[in-house]
């Protein structure tokens, strides 16, 4: 008897111990899972994801770019959608041409060549992008060059003055395509950058996430408007009142930052570079929610992702924030991000090319 | 035996997973470190000792710590090595020499020094097995798996109790497991024969208690967490000492003997050989 109350009372411990074990782990496996991810939308495919043919866009953007001198019908195919190949070589051809006349011997007659292209193709997400991209580039220049001539003022020649907004905002009336609404709230974004000012910053995104959010209330699940517009919520100061403030919750970017990454999870989709550096701004957005903790988790995800140096050292960075300061610190390295013009963080290219 | 795993675990950091640790901060911290253990060990226990102990405390703190002040690398083993010479009953010290110089360097250098980011080895769970085996295996020679396990289960338990309070996912909770800092921590600083119990219920009951002080400064999202429950334990042994002592009872397995005395042993009570 006195033997045997020892390894009863251990046998009763263990099941005890065990059943306690088992609750919890149902109980925290049920309500977070692995991630806590919020849940991604029913019915998302590649399609819908925006996500599809991602190799594709790469090599027509490669080929607008000069990195590739010939364009294969397949790629074609893919980035031009429904169009006969001849005419998808063809529109790829005078894109190219026109890009190039915008960079060299006139800026204005290249643009309307480029307009008159964008009009003919308005679903292209690359040639939208392109286009937005140069003008951005020629904006920047004039800005700089006014800059170094003592110059204040902002006025712009009249091929670059009111663009990229001008042209992709009538795209957008007249097809509007997902992607075409895409890269006019890009084009918000880009005047962020331009004109840091607050004035104009704020204003800016207030209309990118504006339209951002119209754009998936019909397609909850296209992945490319909801990581612009978490990244909206994010680069917004965190200390800034302002009246559409107080209608965004501070987990707002971490909410579509994290759908675009459940999405990307259910379809397997996006390089280890791509995936990384959605999990540092996944981890940054959750420094504005708060959660500190989480934050480190995902940037030590994107650590094990991606062992690119870039990468290993922007979270090397993170880690080096200490709790009370790392709000602060994250406001300035977003405001780092923001000044690198020469490699704008709007240009979309860091989907295809995961960078 | 745990100074050559710690270089192999050097070595294949530095080669291998991706542990991008300055080799001269390893040096500097394992210069310091062996150096300053052998001048005190001539100057306070007049012998010369070849410093295989402050070459483990060096490894550790190079490998953890992480700053852009080369200060940290020679103020961290210096506070390390001075607490085995100096925070100590008659026998032996309180607290691990690892872990108290990454304490107090996370503490006295706030803003210059951080723990590395954790996850060296890309994901590669199949790496984080096979140390966690090895380092198991390890635990068995020094005596210690009962102690190990009880952590390694009270961490798991915690981190689901972490989970099931929506702190974040099994990745978030249970992530850190994986990762170089949680096995130096585990397999390293925790077992330290001197700085913890010898009997196996103390060191049971002392695994589980940091591992549930550890949750709940996660909970309270505390950095650094598991490397605080440690010191603040260890923190406490000159405390149970004293308690030991003030009831008469014989030094043994510190929790045994806060216990007995709680429930005033005639004294002196027996010693226990511990397990």
């Amino acid at each position: 008897m006195t033997d045997r109350r020892p390894s009863s009372f251990r046998r009763r411990l263990a099941v005890v111990a065990g059943l306690a074990l088992a609750v919890t782990a149902a109980v925290a496996f049920s309500r977070v899972g692995l991630l806590d991810l919020p849940s991604v939308p029913g019915g998302v495919t590649l399609e819908s994801s925006g996500l599809a043919h991602l190799d594709t866009l790469r090599q027509l953007d490669d080929y607008l770019r000069g990195r590739t001198p010939t364009l294969d019908p397949r790629v074609l195919a893919a980035a031009f959608p429904g169009e006969p190949p001849e005419d998808a070589r063809l529109a790829a051809e005078s894109f190219l041409r026109a890009l190039e006349t915008t960079r060299g011997s006139s800026a204005a007659d290249g643009m309307a060549q480029l307009e008159h292209v964008l009009l003919r193709h308005s679903r292209s997400l690359v040639l939208g992008n392109a286009f937005r991209m140069i003008v951005f580039d020629l904006r920047r220049t004039h800005l700089a060059d006014a800059r170094a001539a003592g110059s204040l003022a902002r006025s712009f020649p009249a091929h670059l003055d009111g663009q990229p907004i001008a042209l992709l905002s009538r795209l957008a009336a007249e097809h509007p395509s997902r992607e075409a609404r895409l890269n006019l709230a890009l084009a918000w974004v880009d005047e962020m950058l331009l004109f840091p000012a607050l004035e104009i910053k704020a204003p800016a995104s207030v209309e990118a996430v504006k339209i951002l959010t119209g754009l998936l209330e019909q397609d909850p699940t296209y992945v490319p408007a909801l990581v612009a517009r978490g990244l909206n919520h994010l680069h917004r100061p965190a200390r800034l009142v302002w009246p559409e403030a107080k209608a965004t919750p501070p987990d707002a970017a971490a909410r579509d930052i994290g759908t675009a990454v459940a999405i990307g999870r259910r379809l397997d989709l996006g390089s280890d570079r791509l995936q990384a550096t959605l999990a540092v701004a996944l981890g940054d957005a959750y420094v504005k929610a708060g959660r500190l903790g989480v934050a480190r988790s995902w940037w030590q995800i994107a650590q094990n992702l991606c062992h690119d140096d870039d990468v290993q050292a922007a979270v090397g960075r993170r880690y080096a924030w200490h709790d009370e300061e790392a709000l602060d610190e994250l406001e300035a390295e977003l405001d780092r991000a923001r000044a690198h013009l020469e490699r704008p963080m709007t240009d979309l290219a860091f989907m295809w090319n995961g960078s | 035996m745990l100074s050559l795993a710690l270089t192999l675990w050097t070595v294949l950091g530095q080669t291998t997973f991706y542990f991008n640790r300055d080799p001269l901060q390893l040096g500097l911290t394992i210069g310091i470190a062996c150096a300053v253990d052998m001048v005190l060990a001539a100057a306070v226990l007049r012998v010369w000792l070849f410093p295989l102990s402050a070459y483990i405390t060096a490894l550790s703190v190079g490998l953890l710590l992480e700053s852009n002040d080369w200060r940290v690398f020679v103020v961290a083993p210096i506070w390390g090595i001075l607490s085995k010479y100096l925070l100590r009953g008659d026998r032996q010290h309180y607290f691990n020499p690892s872990n108290f110089g990454i304490v107090a360097a996370l503490l006295l250098c706030h803003g210059r020094a951080t723990i590395a980011p954790g996850s060296q080895w890309g994901a590669d769970y199949r790496v984080a097995l096979a140390i966690m085996a090895l380092g198991l295996l390890m635990m068995v020679r020094v005596r210690r798996l009962d102690l190990t396990l009880a952590w390694l289960g009270g961490f798991v338990f915690m981190g689901l109790v972490r989970m099931a309070a929506g702190q974040g996912g099994a990745v978030f909770a249970l992530g850190p497991m994986t990762g170089a800092e949680f096995m130096l921590f585990t397999f390293s600083m925790l077992p330290d024969p001197k700085a913890s119990p010898i009997t196996r219920r103390g060191r049971i009951a002392w695994g589980l208690s940091i591992a549930v002080l550890d949750g709940l400064m996660r909970l309270a999202e505390i950095r650094y967490s598991m490397f605080y429950a440690l010191f603040l334990h260890t923190a406490l042994l000159p405390l149970m000492h004293y308690v030991a002592t003030r009831a008469g009872l014989r030094e043994a397995d510190p929790w045994r003997l806060v216990v007995l005395s709680a429930r005033k042993a005639p004294a002196p009570a027996a010693q226990t050989t511990g397990a």
